[in-house]
């Protein structure tokens, strides 16, 4: 599947504290993020922080960011590695932007624009992940290195990185029933059409 | 004497096309002065529209001023009284009373010179406009005639016999010209269009698995069964059945289209299938193989799915990031059937990488396969996607959808279904 997911990471505040902000609700499953079983899920990190996972690249926005922000200090990121090999983290103190990594091959293959002060160890990484990126080109690897480097500087700030983060979370929904039957994301159900390619394509 | 016969020839052609006009302008100066202005209007865009005209007339402008007096009496006969063209047309002299004077070398080189001018550029400008300017020129003068008070049927009737019989003196005695005409208006036209269907189709990731032969196999049978299509629809629309010659070589032209769209190329991969459906019916219907047609099918199709083809590029474009996941994941799923083997499971669940970390394929095969799918103008892995695609032992397969895959499902059926309806030869 690869990724196409956003995240955003709050710390010092309850995880109720946190759903409600964004008008969540704990369902007390547990799940894996990315597993696109639950639309969101909400996981408890070391130091004090607090995760909650869309399954939908669309759903993390500054506006959803600038809720939380009264909470704590914010990091937030949006990932796609499936259509658009686009990674973007970002971190927010008293509701200001503090740093931003964008990395979108729609603007050229390689971009990376850095606003801000980014973590400490942030240059390391870059140097590193651009160094292999060389290395990979050269041997036609395939592979987008920089891509990660929004996901490390997420990593340094608050300890998550969607894809090496192994223990499950648990699942999430709207409150409202209404935003819930309205949120389209990846993993909902589909119509008559969708449902026959299943039927004709997958046979467990 | 075989030069002078072809000189007559060519006066003759000349001296019907010129009849047309005299005939034309006989009526036209009985008519009232406004039907006058709307007439030599009409006759003026007719010639000017036409670039065979332009270009002929040139040279007869230009000939003329540099032969010696006595070749004049072999120049194309410029319009004559009736009873004059009466005469020539009962099978006197085309060119003059006076007995023709031997030609001297340079006025027969450039009059050759000039005929064969002539017919490469009305094949050009046949091939360019799909031979619609042939019907475009009858029309324009048929209604020049109407305006004269000629029956406006008829006299298009008699027009555009008189342009195919110009084709085909064209094509019986400058044939090499013609055909050469042809060609470079095919190829230019088809240039025109394929700036348009080169909008960037989007580059397919390195890694992306090839195709196995039976996909191969299988590409080539869905554009056989679409060639036939085509030709099923086109017989339903003409109220007739075609032979199994025709439908032997529908399926050969689009068996073709679809191996040559691997290329990526709208117009290419419908030129070729538009060729080969035309070589093939020709030959399996025991007919003589024509070149003519043969370009006339690759200029039909190769426009008409270059045009397509630049649609569905675009509109794959257009898509949203979650719609072209979504084609990504049925493509790799279709594709899993073609091979023969089957989706066990779309569920996204982790498969642990060796020497930690994981990654979500997007599929789980039944010979155990684990398929990436991704759809869009260029793609790379991710660092745990190309863990999984260098790791041993694990067979891990790539599969990237990009618009120029959409371009050509969309210029296939557009190309050859307009072969078929401009298949005039049938």
């Amino acid at each position: 599947m690869g990724w196409r997911c956003s995240w955003m990471a709050v710390q010092g505040a309850s995880k109720e504290a946190v759903l409600g902000a964004v008008g969540l609700k704990d369902l007390a499953v547990e799940t894996y993020h990315g597993s696109r079983q639950y639309p969101f899920s909400v996981g408890v990190l070391p130091r004090g922080w607090i995760v909650v996972f869309s399954e939908d690249y669309d759903w993390m926005t500054n506006a959803h960011a600038a809720l939380l922000a009264p909470l704590g200090p914010v990091v937030a990121c949006c990932v796609d590695d499936k259509v658009a090999m686009a990674s973007i983290a970002w971190s927010l103190q008293n509701g200001h932007e503090v740093w931003r990594v964008t990395h979108d091959v729609d603007i050229d293959p390689r971009p990376l624009v850095v606003s801000g002060e980014p973590p400490e160890g942030f240059d390391e990484i870059r140097r590193r992940l651009a160094a292999e990126q060389v290395a990979g080109d050269a041997e036609n690897h395939g592979c987008d290195y920089i891509f990660d480097i929004p996901l490390e500087a997420a990593r340094l700030a608050c300890g998550f990185r969607m894809d090496q983060w192994e223990p499950a979370f648990s699942a999430a929904e709207f409150a409202d029933e209404r935003a819930a039957r309205a949120h389209r994301w990846p993993g909902a159900k589909r119509g008559l059409l969708s449902s026959l390619f299943d039927v004709l394509l997958i046979r467990r | 004497m075989s030069g002078q016969r072809r000189a007559q020839g060519r006066g003759r052609g000349w001296l019907e096309a010129e009849e047309l006009l005299r005939r034309g302008k006989v009526i036209l100066d009985a008519a009232p002065p406004w039907v006058r202005r709307a007439g030599s209007v009409l006759d003026t865009a007719a010639r000017a529209t036409n670039p065979v005209y332009a270009g002929v007339r040139a040279v007869q402008t230009i000939a003329p001023r540099i032969t010696t007096p006595a070749s004049r009496t072999t120049a194309p006969p410029k319009p004559q009284t009736r009873a004059a063209a009466s005469t020539r047309v009962a099978g006197g002299s085309a060119t003059s009373r006076k007995p023709a004077a031997p030609s001297p070398k340079p006025r027969a080189l450039l009059q050759e010179a000039e005929a064969q001018l002539g017919a490469g550029a009305r094949g050009a400008s046949d091939a360019f406009t799909f031979g619609l300017g042939d019907h475009l020129s009858a029309g324009v003068g048929a209604a020049v005639d109407w305006a004269g008070g000629e029956d406006p049927r008829t006299a298009y009737g008699r027009r555009i016999a008189a342009e195919r019989a110009s084709d085909q003196y064209d094509a019986q005695h400058y044939g090499a010209a013609r055909l050469t005409g042809q060609i470079v208006g095919t190829g230019a036209q088809l240039m025109l269009f394929a700036p348009a269907a080169g909008v960037s189709g989007g580059v397919r990731i390195a890694q992306a698995t090839p195709l196995i032969a039976r996909e191969v196999v299988a590409l080539g049978g869905a554009g056989g069964l679409l060639g036939v299509g085509e030709q099923a629809v086109s017989d339903l629309m003409q109220g007739r059945m075609g032979t199994a010659g025709d439908y032997a070589g529908a399926a050969a032209g689009g068996v073709t289209g679809a191996l040559v769209g691997r290329t990526g190329s709208p117009t290419g991969s419908s030129a070729a299938a538009g060729v080969v459906t035309s070589v093939a019916q020709d030959l399996l219907n025991g007919r003589t193989v024509s070149a003519e047609r043969a370009l006339q099918a690759a200029q039909i199709s190769g426009t008409l799915g270059g045009i397509s083809g630049r649609h569905g590029r675009a509109a794959f474009d257009r898509l949203s990031s979650q719609q072209k996941e979504r084609i990504g994941e049925r493509a790799s799923q279709v594709r899993t059937a073609v091979r023969g083997d089957r989706t066990v499971s779309t569920d996204k669940r982790r498969y642990y990488l060796d020497g930690g970390g994981y990654t979500y394929p997007d599929q789980r095969t039944a010979s155990g396969q684990l398929v990436e799918s991704k759809g869009g103008r260029r793609a790379d892995l991710s660092t745990s996607q190309r863990r999984a695609y260098a790791q041993p032992g694990l067979a891990y397969r790539v599969d990237h959808v990009i618009p120029a895959d959409a371009g050509v499902m969309l210029a296939l059926p557009f190309g050859l279904g307009g072969y078929h309806l401009f298949n005039e030869h049938r």
